[in-house]
């Protein structure tokens, strides 16, 4: 049996611990390093002193306590003080096992270990441990156990400009506001020290005033709001090379093996029959340039908020259809069979449309109600304008490409789902429910809405809209 | 087929720390609130009342009404008191098996197993230790899990 590393002691202790370390070193702070002064501490704070050591104790318990082995056909784990926990998992369950080693570990040589099944109703990770290098071992020597071929087939190292455009076109703002708020919010008083010792409030008022100047028509509030959007996209930026750089994939058609990130390398070993589908993503651009990014739904992969599951990051047309074949020999693109006609046009359009129209009163109301903001209202009526007609595109482009076909036990579906265009390959028994949608227009014209859920760890639904309902129908007989 | 129960010994242990809890929450209440007479009195009959509802009521309906019932393909789990609820999981789609014992390898009928499904979790808890011992050497039999 083999405890997790040492540092966990830490993370056991440390919830509590804050609350007696400062006032601790403030007394080692205002006394003199003398051995009447040492006693004359420790018989002030003998009671701090003793929680302290409480809680490191238990920490060391709880640390000594939780043990684990990797046995001949399962992962055990022990764990808990007074009620014990004994969890045994089959290696043939596991779907995705993970080992991750961010830089600040690697001169304490420790690993975090992810393991995960298909069990659960959210994407929680079933295993977590900080475990030695060594150990790490360990559970490489397993991993064949998890598969039933040696046979390695494909081999992928992507090269570092495609990792670079990936990033670029998968980077968002969006995003990139987590990443802040997660700094704003745990940091707390430290990073509130940090922008006042920094003057960034200062530099940010200064900067913008100065390319407001020299972009003359645009406020300077205007500005600054660009400013944190653009560092918000830089900073997504950053997490995903950081995250997806020195990418490489490995493929025996039982086990996808997955090396990827700069500071934090991760590795992750997937089981292939375990990958519930296949999901080739677009944005905008990407589909413009026909270029792909094959991501894969498989438990326990791409669980963290604002990773993409990405299996090789950007292919073009050719190369998708030379590589999918060797991946996953049981899924193949097929032509649309059932798909919106050009009527359903409105169908598409009409959240962004109104929301456009709504634009114009809603910034003439704003001019009335603050006259003094006026030349910022309208330089924000302008910049509203730009996803909205963004997201129109997109719907247009949707329009002309959703679509699904159901052949040789194939699901195809194409449709998209915020500003992302998804193609979803799987096999029609990984489709758990089909749900058909119907409102009075839908009843009058013979259309539906069609919604797909495949199995997945996280219910997710795949919708269709506007397609004829017969057409639906006769499909989805077939094969349900 | 067979039926397992709920262990009544595990009952009696959680009455008992229901009512200690109960009492020690009536007790602060009296010490910290013992100036304003009518909320000292208020919250201690709240807890105390609590406490005695949930010992003298809700648990011994609770665990009357607890069954599972293991057959050679799936598992049924009955709970509920006034709203009943049945919930069944086939063998084969545990992904995998947690067992929780308390102090002294699970007597006083404090033993649980916590069956992870496709879609979510199935916990059978306070079973007898004998209880415990036999279905899981079941599980393991039907190959659900493995153990040495």
């Amino acid at each position: 049996m083999h405890h997790e590393h040492p540092l966990r002691i830490i993370r056991y202790s440390i919830k509590n611990i804050w609350l007696l370390i400062f006032p601790l070193l403030r007394g080692v702070n205002s006394f003199l390093i003398t051995p009447e002064a040492v006693v004359e501490w420790v018989r002030g704070t003998w009671f701090d002193l003793l929680i302290l050591l409480c809680i490191l104790g238990f920490g060391f318990l709880r640390w000594r306590l939780r043990r684990f082995t990797v046995r001949e056909n399962d992962l055990y784990l022990e764990d808990g003080i007074f009620f014990r926990s004994r969890c045994y998992m089959p290696m043939e369950r596991l779907s995705a096992m993970t080992l991750e080693t961010p830089f600040w570990l690697a001169p304490f040589r420790g690993v975090y270990l992810y393991v995960n099944t298909a069990a659960g109703q959210s994407d929680d990770t079933d295993v977590r441990l900080l475990i030695r290098r060594q150990d790490a071992a360990m559970f490489e020597r397993a991993v064949p156990k998890m598969r039933r071929s040696a046979q390695h087939s494909c081999r992928y190292r992507v090269h570092p400009l495609r990792i670079l455009g990936f990033s670029v076109i998968f980077s968002s703002s969006f995003y990139g506001s987590f990443y802040l708020a997660a700094f704003w919010f745990q940091g707390g008083r430290i990073s509130r020290d940090l922008i006042e010792e920094f003057r960034l409030n200062e530099r940010l008022t200064q900067a913008s005033e100065e390319l407001a100047h020299r972009l003359s028509g645009i406020p300077p509030a205007a500005v600054a709001v660009g400013i944190v959007v653009v560092c918000m996209w830089l900073l997504s930026l950053f997490a995903n090379l950081m995250r997806y750089g020195a990418f490489y994939m490995r493929t025996d058609k039982k086990l996808v093996y997955i090396r990827s990130g700069l500071l934090m390398r991760r590795r992750h070993f997937l089981q292939t029959d375990r990958i519930n589908y296949l999901d080739i993503r677009q944005n905008l651009l990407t589909k413009l340039f026909c270029l792909f990014a094959l991501a894969v739904n498989c438990p326990g992969y791409g669980n963290t908020r604002g990773s993409i599951p990405v299996c090789l990051p950007l292919l073009t047309r050719r190369e998708l259809e030379e590589t999918l074949p060797l991946l996953f020999p049981g899924v193949r693109m097929q032509k649309n069979h059932l798909r919106p006609a050009w009527t359903a046009l409105w169908g598409y359009i009409w959240l962004p449309v109104l929301m456009a129209a709504a634009i114009l009163p809603a910034a003439w109301m704003a001019r009335q109600l603050l006259p003094a903001w006026e030349e910022v209202i309208d330089f924000f009526r302008i910049m509203l304008l730009i996803p909205i007609c963004w997201k129109l595109l997109v719907q247009i482009l949707s329009l002309l490409t959703s679509g699904a076909s159901m052949e040789d036990g194939c699901l195809c579906l194409r449709m998209c789902r915020g500003l992302v265009f998804h193609t979803i390959l799987a096999g029609t028994e990984r489709v758990v429910k089909v749900r058909i949608r119907r409102n009075p227009w839908h009843r009058i014209f013979g259309k539906c809405h069609v919604d797909f859920y495949l199995r997945s760890e996280v219910r997710r639904r795949y919708a269709l809209r506007n397609v004829d309902y017969e057409t639906a129908c006769a499909m989805l007989e077939a094969y349900l | 087929m067979k039926t397992y129960y709920a262990d009544l010994q595990a009952m009696q242990l959680i009455q008992f720390i229901s009512m200690l809890t109960g009492g020690l929450l009536a007790l602060a209440a009296g010490l910290t609130l013992y100036r304003w007479p009518v909320v000292m009195w208020c919250a201690a009959g709240i807890c105390g009342g609590a406490a005695l509802l949930f010992s003298l009521l809700f648990l011994p309906l609770w665990f009357r009404q607890f069954s599972c019932i293991v057959t050679s393909s799936q598992i049924t789990r009955r709970t509920g008191i006034f709203f009943r609820r049945e919930q069944s999981v086939r063998l084969q789609t545990i992904q995998f098996v947690q067992i929780v014992t308390g102090p002294f390898d699970g007597r006083c009928g404090m033993n649980f197993i916590l069956l992870h499904v496709y879609g979510g979790r199935m916990l059978l808890p306070c079973l007898r230790q004998e209880d415990r011992i036999a279905l899981t050497e079941y599980l393991r039999a039907k190959g659900v899990y493995h153990a040495p």
